[in-house]
Formats: structure tokens, sequence, C-alpha cells
């Protein structure tokens, strides 16, 4: 990124347009705002093209130029896209964690793999997005009244910075962007996330260790993905867009099945117990989880695991591996019209289950 | 150190050979022996239900003989006793995954660190029986008084006896129901072990809890009132070898009967003194 000085406006305590437009004028009121690029941290804020127009305008009313906006509303997305304005996905990482994961992904990534290696630069490659602001710690919650101060640490953040760091934050947005158009059907796939944690139960230290080094091996077996044809629907064909694919399998997954895929999944159907679901990408169920299921399987740590219910024996992401809280089980699912979808991913090496609520 | 390998093996299906490994493990885990659990069920293995493990399988046995993990790697340990492991089945193959000579081996190395190797063998006379009973030096049969139990009992013993390294075999007798035997509606244990002419290693009575702890995954003998946990918990010590007298299964359930026993006993005393 050339135009370093990217100012940054968080707006995620807003509720309605009227907040953000005033919180955007105050923030634009500050001297070191003017002439510079402007970053938007919108969260879970719902804007449509005509609303984004207007800030943009805003914004430009003061010599400032809207660079960059971070969301996770599907519809706020679209709206910048189409105005060509870059969109980065809202990232629960810390910096430092961002840092960290990166080196580690590096690591797996020299353990002689090539597949991940061209994934990774494809990725790298095709996606020009700025990353700073995405893992800038948030600062300006509500006080855009302290300008000099957020340049400053902004600045510091960036030297201390390592240059690969920077290179990194374009993937999540790129594999977010594609699951939306390979999975149309995928519920909910943008929603707003709300925290509400409900952690799995994390493995002992000493067994850590031992699943990391079998991921290193997974990654090598993988290569054969011949048991795909089997489950595959034959009028299914999958759809190449990149050199990511989806299947959608339009069955109830029984004990002792397993689905392999280099790609995404979309199981239209239960999981039971018993059965595997292994995916170098994201896995989604409609219904009910209640098996193993390993997404990013190759290493891919930004992969997610939803479902309708989740019930799930163990969840795998990457090289992380959590299994179901002991007396967790739920033998016998009663299905109601309310479910409340959740997804899984990966949060400081832990893997958290987030609730995801209706837009 | 060498352990001992017993296959707990029956010949026909749903008798209780995954419960009574279950039971038989921990009982001996409890005694502060080293007790390794083999469920060569593969396909469709069940122990790791019973014992409440299904959420800590990471590999399984077929991992371990293709090599794609260490065979500690592969042991489970049990979330309350850590004397106790076990090297679950692979749900999503099949029997042919594992031959003899490989879990031959596996015994044999397990043999080294462990003082009871429990393999908990599939129904039939197959591949999976074959492969079980591979590795033991002991076996417990598991029937029930019913006349079909027995005959593929009486068919896995002779199978046994054909096997060189399996030097020992008994017999234990499941879900036996007083009551019945009593009004004559079920054949006795004495006819089971008179039919089989086997050694008795064990009389389970039929107990309703062994139903709900297998569905919370906690081994009976967790339940120290229960009185198929009692039977089993003396399985385990004649396991040992110790020699412990068979335990008074017909216990009565309500006051009523339980006065009536009582002045029986009362009688016979008096009886007896005369």
């Amino acid at each position: 990124m050339e135009d370093i000085g990217l100012f940054v406006i968080d707006l995620s305590e807003c509720t309605n347009t009227g907040e953000i437009i005033n919180n955007v004028s105050l923030a634009l009121e500050i001297p070191n705002a003017s002439g510079r690029g402007i970053s938007l941290k919108l969260k879970d804020n719902v804007l449509n093209q005509s609303q984004i127009l207007s800030i943009k305008s805003l914004i430009e009313s003061y010599n400032s130029q809207l660079v960059c906006v971070e969301t996770t509303s599907l519809i706020t997305q679209n709206a910048c896209e189409s105005m060509g304005i870059k969109v980065t996905q809202a990232k629960v990482m810390k910096l430092k964690k961002a840092a960290k994961a990166m080196q580690e992904e590096d690591m797996l990534v020299s353990g002689a793999n090539e597949p991940v290696q061209k994934n990774t630069l494809n990725e790298t490659h095709n996606a020009p997005e700025p990353k700073m602001e995405t893992s800038l710690p948030e600062i300006l919650t509500e006080q855009p009244g302290l300008p000099s101060m957020v340049t400053n640490k902004f600045d510091e953040l960036k030297t201390e910075l390592p240059k690969e760091a920077i290179a990194e934050p374009p993937k999540p947005v790129k594999a977010q962007k594609q699951a939306v158009n390979e999975a149309p059907k995928a519920p909910a796939q943008q929603a707003p996330v709300q925290n509400t944690k409900e952690e799995f139960e994390g493995l002992q230290r000493q067994t850590i260790t031992v699943y990391k080094k079998a991921s290193d091996e997974n990654l090598q077996d993988d290569s054969d993905l011949e048991e795909v044809d089997f489950y595959m629907p034959p009028t299914d064909e999958p759809v190449v867009i990149d050199n990511k694919q989806t299947i959608y399998v339009n069955q109830t997954l029984r004990s002792g099945q397993t689905l392999e895929f280099d790609g995404n999944i979309v199981i239209i159907g239960d999981c039971h117990p018993g059965s595997e679901i292994k995916a170098t990408g994201d896995i989604t169920v409609w219904g009910v989880l209640g098996s193993i299921a390993h997404a990013g399987s190759k290493g891919n740590r930004e992969a997610r695991i939803r479902a309708l219910k989740m019930n799930a024996v163990q969840l795998r992401i990457a090289n992380c591996y959590s299994r179901r809280p002991d007396g967790g089980n739920i033998p016998y699912i009663v299905k109601s019209a309310i479910f409340t979808p959740e997804e899984a991913r990966i949060v400081e090496d832990n893997i958290v289950l987030f609730k995801m609520a209706n837009q | 150190m060498t352990g001992s390998v017993i296959v707990i093996t029956s010949g026909k299906g749903g008798v209780g050979k995954t419960t009574t490994s279950a039971n038989i493990g921990t009982a001996l885990a409890k005694g502060g022996n080293k007790v390794v659990l083999i469920d060569t069920d593969i396909g469709l293995r069940n122990l790791d239900l019973l014992l409440g493990l299904e959420n800590r399988i990471v590999y399984t046995i077929v991992d371990v003989v293709e090599e794609r993990c260490k065979l500690k790697q592969a042991l489970v340990k049990d979330k309350k006793n850590p004397n106790l492991c076990l090297l679950a089945a692979a749900q999503t193959r099949d029997k042919s995954a594992v031959n003899a000579d490989q879990l031959k081996e596996i015994c044999e190395t397990l043999k080294k660190e462990f003082d009871y190797i429990l393999v908990d063998c599939p129904a039939g006379i197959e591949q999976g029986f074959q492969n079980a009973v591979a590795g033991a030096n002991e076996a417990i049969v598991v029937t029930t008084p019913e006349m079909s139990a027995i005959r593929d009992a009486d068919r896995i013993i002779g199978l046994l006896e054909s096997k060189e390294d399996v030097k020992k075999y008994r017999l234990l007798v499941n879900r036996v129901r007083p009551n019945l035997i009593k009004t004559n509606d079920m054949m006795s244990v004495e006819d089971v072990v008179e039919i089989l002419s086997a050694e008795l290693i064990g009389v389970i009575p039929e107990d309703t809890g062994v139903i709900t702890s297998t569905n919370k995954g906690e081994p009976i003998v967790n339940d120290e009132k229960s009185l198929a946990g009692q039977a089993y918990l003396n399985v385990a010590r004649r396991i040992q070898g110790e020699d412990v007298p068979f335990l008074d299964i017909d216990q009565p359930k309500n006051i009523i009967e339980k006065i009536k026993k009582f002045t029986k006993k009362l009688i016979s005393k008096k009886a007896k003194a005369e």
C-alpha cells in the first residue's frame, strides 16, 4: 500500500445510518483526517448502495477518499464492491496473533507440500487488498477526538508489522468471496456474528502436539481423492470456480460413510455419528452435524464449519483438533423450526463456535 | 513383564461381548492393573460408546496397521482411570482392513507394557473372529441361557480348541434371570455349564442398569450398588487368580420378598440346628 496513512474510523458501535454519518463527519473534522485515504469499520451494519454513496460523497467533501470498508454484512459488501470500494472481512485475530499464525502457516507450507503452496501463492497474488486496517486494534471506538494518538499508534504498528503479515489479510477476503459465489444456498454466509462463545473443550497439550503432526501426514495423504466419485450424485457436476470446487450432497450421511473433497462441501441433510467429512475448504451442513468434520484439511486455517445444529463428535480445522465436551451428547435431536445455526472457526488456536443470527 | 491377552467372544451377536469387555476392563483397571481394550469390530464399533470415549478418538487400529500413526498415539486414555486405555476400531472401514498377523503383532507389542489386553471380538466366525483370536492366550466365551447362544458358543469353543495359542477358555453366562429359572422357563447356569462342559468364570444377572449405563457411556462396575456391576468385579478378581465364590444373584427386589427370604433362611437354620 502506498497511501500509508490510512485513517480508520470505527463505526462498529453505531446502530443506524444517521449515527454512522454523524460519527464519520465528526471524525473528518479532525485535521489529520483530511486529504487521506479513509477506511471504515462497519462490522455488522447493513448499508445499501445509496447510503454508501452519500457517505462517500461526505468523505470526499473533506478532500479525503473512501478507500476500503471492513464489514461482515453481505449486502454492504456487495454494495461496496459494485462501487469499486475495496472490502475486507472483519478479523477476529489480533495483530500479533495474525503474524504468528502466518508464520505457522509458512512452516506448514515449507513442509514440502506443493498443492498448499500453490494455493497460497495464488491467493496472495489475486488479492490486492491493503491489509493494515484489519489488524489495527480498535482504538477509535466512539472516540474520534484523539487523532494524533491514533495516527502515531498506527505508524508504530505498521513498522512492527512483519512484511509477510502485510500480505496475509487478503486471503480470508478471497476465501469468503469464493464461498459466496459458489454456495449461495449456504445458511447466512456472512450474517452478523454475535460473540456468544461456546468453546469446545480443548485437548490436552500433549495430544495437541500429536495432532499437529498428524495433520502434516494428512496433508500428504489427501492427494488421492478417489473416494469422492463414490459419494457424488451422478447428476451433480462440480462447478469449477478458480481452483476451488464445491460439491452438493443431497443425502443423509450415515455411520461409516466418508466424504472427502478437494474444495468446499455442502450437505443437504444430516450427518450421523460415525461418519466423516473432510474438505480442503469449508463444510456446510444443512441439517444436524453429529459426526467428525475436518475443514481446511490441507492447512487452510480460515476454513469454517457451519451447521444448523452443531453436535459434532469432533471438529477439526486445519491442524486444530477439538472434541465435544463430555456429557454434551445429544442422542436425539428434536427437529423443530427454530434452529440457531452455528459456525466454527479458529480463534487463537482454539476452535470456537459462533452463533449465527439472522440478518 | 508380559501381560495376558484375553479375547472376549461369543459367536452370536447381542449377548453382551462389548458390555463384558468394557466392564471387565474397567474392573481390572480399578484393581490397579494396566489394561488395554482392543475393539476389533471394525465397521461396527461400539466399545468407545460404552466407555464414553467416542469424542476422543483420533486414530484407530487401522491407522496403526497402515502406519499413519504410532501405536501409542492411538491409545485413548479413559476419562476416570489412567490405567485403562482403548485402541478403537475404525468405523469407516471393514474387517478386511486388518489381518491376523498384524493384530498378533499389536498384541505382542502391548504385552510388554500392559498387564491385561482384552480383545473385544465381533460376532461371527469369519475374518473378524480370526483376527481377534490371533494374538490371544486366553478366551472368555460369553453366552446367555438360550439355546441359540449356547449352540453358537459351542461352535466357538470348538474353534478355540483348535487354536494352539489359546491355552485356556472360560465361560461367562450373561443375562441370567433367577425368576425364570425358578419357574423352569430358563435354563439354569448349571445346565449351561453342563451342556458346554467348560469352566465357569462368572454369572451376570440381567440388570436394567446395564442399559442406562451403556447410554451414559459409563460401565456399570462404577455403580457399586448394581448387582451386575458386582458380578463383573468378581469376574475381574477371578481373572487375576483369586478364588471368589459366585454371587447370590437371586436377590429379592421388594420388601415382601426380602422378608420371605429372611424367614426361609431362619427356618432352614433352625432345621439344621435341630
